[in-house]
């Protein structure tokens, strides 16, 4: 595949489930060597529409391309292109770890090396074990190993963190960046945005079946142009001088915080900074604790799912 | 197709896979062999071990094995792999239905052969029961009796709903048939119950065993309504496999 093709081309999808409409009108492009995190609220559309992409769902309309297939009408040549993480799928578990993957293997035409693949996976040391005794961290890396024997080009990871230590997610992280380095195509659901962030090109944000908005990390987080400003009341502050904070709040078009908590919203934090640090000089306080906060990708997200869900509501 | 080509050798390990299972995992092993091994030794004392009775009732039980080997194994192993997301997980593969099943299909047929000679070697050391010196009837009925229970096994998983379901299915299905199919007790000539049984392949199969294991006489009669069932059973079982689980 050529770098720059589209992997994946999703336009106009529906499926719905009886009277449910799961997903309503989803499109997005994926392409090839990119790694896009699928986000959104449980129940937004996000798996049914994953799972439409992956070939095991059918779809009510809309078009979908993978790998220049149809997933619908997908075959064995196809399935060996992908390595599918799905959440919460059952394991021979009376095979070892070494046999499930060996057997996995000889299901692709050309499949990577299984020791390689355990140590990827960092599972070398549990290889004779029986899948049974693993744990459910151990597991999930096994998820992980099976879905990347068959060497595939395009990867799907369902939640692939769920269950992992700090260090074992961060371990895993390193393996798909080595993967991206290779020019895999990663396609990634989570719920952990930090994941999101440090994993992904591109974000596919899915609320209520439709996409609510698309784009880089990047970009995203500069939809939002607001900061807050936020330090400590000195202790003994007169109402006089607290009078005069409301007062540059005000004239600076900035919403104050809750009243028991000192700081400030605003679209300008450098202008906000100056005329509080000139307050605060005047009034020969230290404001101990000043800082500026922008908003991080979940406060971002958060906002556009609550956002999304109220309009729900008034309809 | 090129990945298609290769069915043999992946059904091979496929095969290897189930076997290295199917031992290791104690319930499902000790169940195939105990219920046969236990009706034989049971109804020998029964019976005296009278060897008229037991010439004709260690062939029952053997066609009673391969039923429990293949129907029932079949039934709980299918649904179990099915319902816990292996399918699913094998779905994610290039690995294609047939080399799924056709593994699967040739492990509990190797578990049916083990047991077969098993309950032979205790019908003829324990009971001089003396199997026939021409085997092909034997081979024959036996091969469409596996083959019959083998496409009805994969059938009725198709439609058993869960995990904790298939045993009460597949026994259910089985016990009843097998009761008024002269499996423990012969019904009486020309009753009701003889009628009913003869729409089964149960008492089918049990007679073909029977005549061939004694005189190696074909029976076929009994052949082409084993064939029937195959047939339709292979029909509805490529028909209706699913790779999903059921809530999912």
């Amino acid at each position: 595949m050529q770098l720059g093709s589209l992997a994946i081309e999703v336009s106009g999808l529906a499926k719905s489930y009886g009277s449910v409409q799961a997903v309503k009108d989803v499109s997005f492009t994926v392409s090839a060597g990119e790694c896009v995190a699928i986000l959104g609220p449980n129940g937004a559309g996000k798996s049914t529409t994953v799972e439409i992409i992956e070939g095991f769902r059918t779809r009510d309309s809309g078009e979908v391309r993978v790998l220049g297939q149809d997933p619908a009408l997908a075959d064995g040549h196809w399935r060996a292109r992908l390595g599918i993480v799905l959440q919460e799928c059952g394991f021979e578990g009376f095979l070892k770890v070494r046999e499930v993957l060996q057997l996995h293997a000889r299901y692709y035409p050309a499949p990577r090396a299984v020791d390689e693949v355990l140590a990827l996976c960092q599972l070398s040391e549990k290889a004779d074990a029986r899948v049974l005794r693993l744990s459910g961290g151990q597991r999930r890396k096994l998820d992980v190993a099976l879905a990347l024997i068959g060497d595939p080009e395009l990867i799907f990871l369902d939640e692939p963190t769920t269950g992992f230590d700090p260090i074992a997610r961060q371990a895993f992280w390193s393996v798909i960046n080595d993967l991206r380095a290779l020019g895999k195509t990663v396609v990634l659901t989570t719920h952990f945005l930090d994941e999101a962030e440090a994993l992904a090109d591109r974000l596919v944000l899915i609320i209520d079946g439709c996409v609510a908005a698309t784009g880089t990390v990047h970009e995203i987080r500069s939809r939002s142009q607001g900061a807050t400003v936020k330090f400590e009341f000195p202790r003994g502050l007169s109402v006089d001088a607290h009078n005069e904070f409301i007062t540059l709040c005000t004239s600076l078009r900035a919403s104050m915080l809750n009243p028991q908590e000192a700081g400030l919203r605003t679209n300008q934090p450098t202008l906000a900074l100056a005329h509080l640090t000139a307050w605060a000089a005047k009034r020969k306080m230290e404001l101990s604790n000043l800082r500026v906060e922008r908003p991080t990708l979940e406060d971002i997200y958060t906002a556009m799912v609550r956002e999304a869900s109220t309009q729900g509501s008034r309809i | 197709m090129k990945v298609t080509g290769v069915h043999a050798p992946v059904m091979m390990h496929q095969f290897v896979a189930e076997q290295k299972m199917f031992w290791r995992e104690p319930t499902g092993a000790v169940f195939t062999f105990a219920f046969p091994l236990f009706f034989l030794t049971i109804f020998a004392e029964l019976f005296n071990r009278d060897r008229a009775v037991m010439q004709k009732f260690t062939p029952t039980m053997i066609a009673f094995g391969i039923i429990t080997a293949c129907f029932t194994n079949l039934v709980i192993l299918i649904t179990i792999r099915r319902e816990t997301g292996v399918f699913k997980r094998k779905r994610t593969t290039p690995l294609s239905m047939h080399a799924l099943l056709g593994g699967l299909v040739a492990s509990v047929v190797l578990v049916a052969i083990v047991l077969c000679m098993v309950l032979t070697l205790i019908g003829a050391v324990f009971y001089h029961v003396r199997p026939t010196h021409s085997p092909l009837a034997l081979l024959m009925a036996l091969t469409l009796g596996a083959a019959c229970f083998c496409a009805l096994g994969v059938m009725v998983a198709n439609v058993t709903p869960s995990v904790e379901a298939a045993p009460a299915v597949a026994q259910g299905v089985l016990y009843p048939i097998a009761f008024i199919s002269d499996s423990f007790i012969k019904a009486p000539s020309r009753s009701v119950i003889r009628r009913v049984a003869s729409i089964f392949p149960v008492r089918h199969f049990n007679d073909a065993v029977i005549a061939a294991f004694g005189h190696g006489q074909f029976a076929w009669r009994h052949y082409a309504v084993l064939m029937v069932w195959t047939v339709g059973g292979v029909a509805l079982a490529a028909r209706k496999f699913r790779w999903m689980p059921r809530l999912s």
